[in-house]
C-alpha cells in the first residue's frame, strides 16, 4: 500500500507539465477556476434553446396539473432534485474541488464556480444568518426566465424557476449537506430581485464516504 | 499500464459496472464472484481507514494529497487523430484536448488506494459522493530494485503508477458523468447498461496501452 | 319582414350596461382587479432586445434538463408512440416560436449597426417614448450621426443599407408625425431611446418562403445554426417519393448521451417536433419522424424524415408550374 508521502517533484518529465496549482487551492481563486472551466473546458449550446425547452416543460406541466400551482411547484422541485443528484457528479468530475469546510465556502463554490460553469451566471451571496449557516443567492439574468412573463394567476402561486431549488437541494444532499432550499422572491412575480434562500439543517455525518478524513 | 478490469462500486457497496479487457485470471471469475469482490473491496476500503497507524494520523496535515496532472492519460495520441482526419476529439460535454488539465487533490485520504500483489496491482479512486472506481492492472510493481538508492526507486515508480491511475480513473469519472448521468434511462445506483459508456471506457483503456 | 333599423349594440341599453365585452369607444378594459395598474407596455419583456445575443449555457446543463424532461414523460406515457407524440408536441411549441423569431432576425439588413443586445431601462422612459416619437423623429433628422434613439436607428441604417432600402425608410421618417408613430409603433412601441432595438435595423421584412426547397434551406441553414451552431449535415430529397425530404445530422448533440439506439431515436422526436412546428406554422403541413442511420464513425447519425401533406405538393404544383423533380 503505497501513498505519496512527500510532494512529487522532479519525478519524470510527465508530471506537472502545464498543470499549475490544484483548483480552488491557494494558487487559483474559485472565480478564476469557474471562469476557466466555462471558457475553455465546457461545450456550450444556445441559451435560448435552453430557455425555450424549460418554458415548454413548465407550460406543459401547467396543463397536466390543471394550473394547480402548488403541485406544479412541487413537481418542478422534484425534477430539479433528480437533476441535482446527477449534476453533482458532473460538477465534481469537472472541478475535483475538495470538500468545503463550512457554509461560507460552500456558498462561494456554488456562486462562483457551479453557476458559472453550468449557466454562465454569477449570483451574489447575501443575507447571512447569525450562525453562518443560511444565506441567500441573488440571481440576475436568470437564463431560465428570459423573455418570460407570468399570467396573473401564476404570479400569485408559481415559482417559475423552482427547478433551481431542487437542483441545489439534490446536489447538496449528495455531498452530505442536508439543506432547505426555497425561493424568497422572483422578478417574474413582480418582486425586486430573484432570491433563493439556502439553509443548512445538518451535515449527514454518517453518510460521508469513509476515507475522507 | 495494461488495465485488465474496471469496476465501479456505488456508495452502498454494490457493483454497478464491471468489464474485463483481456484474457487473464480475472475473466475466469463469473459475475457473481465479481459482486462478492466488489462488496469485499468496499469493506476492506473502510477497514483500511481505521488501520492507519496513529503516528501517521497525527502527521496528517502535512501530507500532500495533490495528484499532479499527467497529460493525455488514456487519450488518443495526436498522431492517431491526425491520421484519422479528425483533429478534434469529441469529449461529450467536455471541450479541449483533455478532460481536465490541472492537478487535483485526492478525496481519498485514509482509505485504501492501491493494492500491490505479485500478480496484479489494484488502484481505487473514490469520489466525494462515495462512488468508487477500481482498476486492476497486470503491471506488477516489483519489490526488488537493485540501485544505489535502493528502495527510493520503488517508491518513485509506485507513485507514478498511482498518479497515472488516479488521472485515468478521474477521466473514467468524467465519462461516467457524461454517458451515465445524462442518460434518462439510467436509474441511480443501478447497474450501468449503456453501450456508449462501454465503448468510451474501452477506447480509453486501449489508449493507455 | 320587419323594417327595423339594425342598431349597433351600443344603442341598446341592455347591451351597453353589461360590464363584460369590448366597447369600441372605450377600448380594452382590464378584466382582473389590478391589471390596469400594470399596463402591458411597461412590462420589462417588451423593452428587452431581440437581437441575437449569443448567450450560451453549458451543454451539460441543457442535456440534464433534457434528460429530466424525457424521464418525466417516460414515467407518464404508456407506449412508445405516445411518448414520441408528446415529446414532439414539446418541440412543436418551440418550433412555432422559432419561426417568427428567426424570420425577424434574418430580416436585419446585412451591414447595419452592430447587434448588441442591451437590456433596458426604466419604465418611465417607456411611457415617454411613445409620446415623444414624433418629437424624436424631428430631432433625429438633425442628429443623423447618432445611433442612440430608435428613430435615428432607422436613419443610421439608411447610411449603411443599400440604396433601394433607403427609399421607404427615409420616406417613412419624413412622413408626418402621427403616421410615422403609427407605422413604427408596432415595432418601436416600448423601445427606449437608449437601447438599440432589433427592429430599428430592419427596413424590409424577409419574404415568406413559399417554395418547399426554400423553407427547407432555411431549416437546414438558419434553424440548425441557431439550435446547434452548425448547419445540418445534409438536406436530401427522397428519390422514391415526391413528398419526402430528409435532413441529416451526424451527431445530434442533445441525445448523444442516451443509451440504446431505439431509445435515442425516440428522444430525437424533440427535434422532430421543432422542425414540424416550424414547417406547419409556415404553411407546410407535414409529419416528421426520426430514424437512425449510422455511417462511418458517426454512430449516432440521425435522419429526420419530413413528409409533406399532399395539399402542400398540390399547392406547389399549381403555383410554381411543374412539380419539383
Amino acid at each position: 500500500m503505497s501513498r505519496p508521502v512527500s510532494t512529487i517533484s522532479g519525478q519524470s518529465g510527465l508530471s506537472s507539465s502545464g498543470s499549475g496549482a490544484p483548483l480552488g487551492g491557494q494558487g487559483r481563486s474559485l472565480k478564476a477556476t469557474g471562469d476557466d472551466i466555462w471558457k475553455n473546458k465546457t461545450e456550450k449550446i444556445n441559451a435560448e434553446l435552453f430557455t425555450l425547452t424549460y418554458g415548454a416543460i413548465v407550460s406543459q406541466l401547467c396543463e397536466d396539473y390543471d394550473r394547480d400551482f402548488a403541485k406544479i411547484n412541487d413537481q418542478l422541485f422534484q425534477m430539479g432534485y433528480n437533476i441535482g443528484v446527477r449534476l453533482i457528479e458532473d460538477f465534481l468530475a469537472r472541478t475535483a474541488l475538495p470538500r468545503c469546510e463550512d457554509m461560507v465556502r460552500t456558498s462561494e463554490v456554488i456562486s462562483k464556480c457551479a453557476f458559472k460553469v453550468f449557466l454562465n451566471i454569477s449570483p451574489k451571496v447575501t443575507n447571512w444568518s447569525a450562525n453562518k449557516e443560511a444565506f441567500s443567492l441573488v440571481i440576475n439574468d436568470n437564463p431560465l426566465s428570459d423573455f418570460v412573463e407570468l399570467p396573473m394567476d401564476a404570479m400569485k402561486g408559481l415559482w417559475y424557476s423552482n427547478v433551481l431549488c431542487g437542483v441545489l437541494k439534490g446536489a447538496l444532499e449528495m455531498v452530505q449537506l442536508d439543506c432547505d432550499v426555497a425561493f424568497v422572491s422572483d422578478i417574474l412575480r413582480g418582486d425586486q430581485l430573484t432570491e433563493i434562500k439556502i439553509k443548512l439543517n445538518r451535515v449527514l455525518k454518517d453518510e460521508i464516504p469513509i476515507g475522507e478524513d | 499500464m495494461a488495465i485488465e478490469t474496471i469496476l465501479i462500486i456505488n456508495k452502498s457497496g454494490g457493483l454497478i459496472y464491471h468489464r474485463n479487457f483481456s484474457e487473464s485470471f480475472a475473466s475466469k471469475l463469473n459475475s457473481n464472484d465479481f459482486l462478492i469482490i466488489a462488496s469485499t473491496i468496499h469493506s476492506v476500503f473502510a477497514i483500511a481507514s481505521q488501520v492507519t497507524p496513529k503516528a501517521l494520523q497525527l502527521t496528517q496535515n502535512k501530507v500532500d494529497y495533490t495528484i499532479p496532472y499527467i497529460p493525455m492519460v488514456g487519450m488518443e495520441s495526436s498522431a492517431n487523430q491526425n491520421n484519422r482526419g479528425n483533429p478534434e476529439m469529441k469529449l461529450g460535454s467536455y471541450k479541449g484536448p483533455d478532460y481536465f488539465r490541472e492537478s487535483f487533490v485526492s478525496w481519498n485520504k485514509s482509505g485504501l488506494r492501491q493494492l500491490s500483489t505479485d500478480q496484479f496491482t489494484m488502484y481505487i479512486y473514490q469520489t466525494m459522493t462515495g462512488l468508487k472506481f477500481v482498476a486492476l492492472s497486470s503491471n506488477v510493481l516489483s519489490s526488488h530494485h537493485t540501485t544505489a538508492n535502493g528502495t527510493v526507486d520503488k517508491t518513485k515508480s509506485a507513485n507514478l503508477a498511482s498518479q497515472v491511475a488516479d488521472n485515468f480513473l478521474r477521466k473514467i469519472y468524467c465519462v461516467y458523468s457524461d454517458y451515465v448521468m445524462k442518460d434518462p434511462f439510467y436509474s441511480m445506483e443501478m447497474p450501468i447498461k449503456s453501450e456508449t459508456f462501454d465503448k468510451k471506457v474501452k477506447e480509453m483503456v486501449n489508449n493507455l496501452l | 319582414m320587419s323594417q327595423q333599423i339594425i342598431q349597433p349594440s351600443t344603442a341598446d341599453p341592455s347591451v351597453r350596461d353589461r360590464s363584460t365585452g369590448y366597447e369600441y369607444t372605450v377600448g380594452p378594459k382590464p378584466s382582473l382587479p389590478d391589471e390596469h395598474m400594470r399596463s402591458p407596455l411597461t412590462s420589462r419583456l417588451y423593452a428587452a432586445s431581440l437581437a441575437a445575443g449569443k448567450q450560451q449555457v453549458s451543454l451539460a446543463a441543457m442535456t440534464f434538463l433534457f434528460q429530466e424532461m424525457i424521464a418525466y414523460l417516460h414515467k407518464n406515457c404508456t407506449s412508445v408512440t405516445e411518448f414520441e407524440g408528446r415529446l414532439s408536441a414539446y418541440g412543436e411549441s418551440i418550433g412555432t416560436k422559432l419561426l417568427e423569431l428567426l424570420n425577424l432576425r434574418s430580416s436585419v439588413a446585412p451591414g447595419s449597426s452592430s447587434r448588441t443586445s442591451t437590456f433596458l431601462s426604466s419604465s418611465s422612459q417607456t411611457s415617454t417614448a411613445a409620446g415623444s416619437t414624433t418629437a424624436g423623429s424631428a430631432t433625429a433628422r438633425s442628429r443623423s450621426g447618432t445611433v442612440t434613439s430608435s428613430r435615428s436607428g432607422v436613419s443610421a441604417s439608411t447610411h449603411t443599407g443599400t440604396a433601394p432600402s433607403t427609399g421607404p425608410a427615409s420616406a417613412a421618417s419624413h412622413s408626418n408625425g402621427s403616421a410615422t408613430a403609427d407605422s413604427h409603433s408596432h415595432h418601436t412601441h416600448a423601445h427606449i431611446h437608449q437601447t438599440e432595438s432589433l427592429t430599428s435595423q430592419i427596413t424590409r421584412m424577409r419574404r415568406r418562403d413559399l417554395k418547399i426547397l426554400d423553407i427547407l434551406q432555411f431549416v437546414h441553414g438558419t434553424l440548425w445554426s441557431y439550435l446547434f451552431d452548425h448547419v445540418s449535415d445534409d438536406l436530401v430529397k427522397s428519390s422514391e417519393r415526391n413528398n419526402e425530404y430528409m435532413i441529416i445530422d451526424n451527431h445530434p448533440p442533445l441525445t448523444q448521451f442516451i443509451s440504446g439506439a431505439n431509445n435515442r431515436v425516440s428522444c430525437d422526436y424533440f427535434v422532430c417536433g421543432i422542425i414540424r412546428g416550424f414547417l406547419t406554422d409556415a404553411g407546410f403541413r407535414c409529419k416528421v419522424t426520426a430514424h437512425t442511420m449510422p455511417q462511418g464513425t458517426f454512430d449516432n447519425r440521425t435522419v429526420y424524415l419530413i413528409q409533406f401533406d399532399n395539399q402542400v405538393l398540390e399547392r406547389e404544383n399549381i403555383r410554381f408550374g411543374q412539380a419539383s423533380s
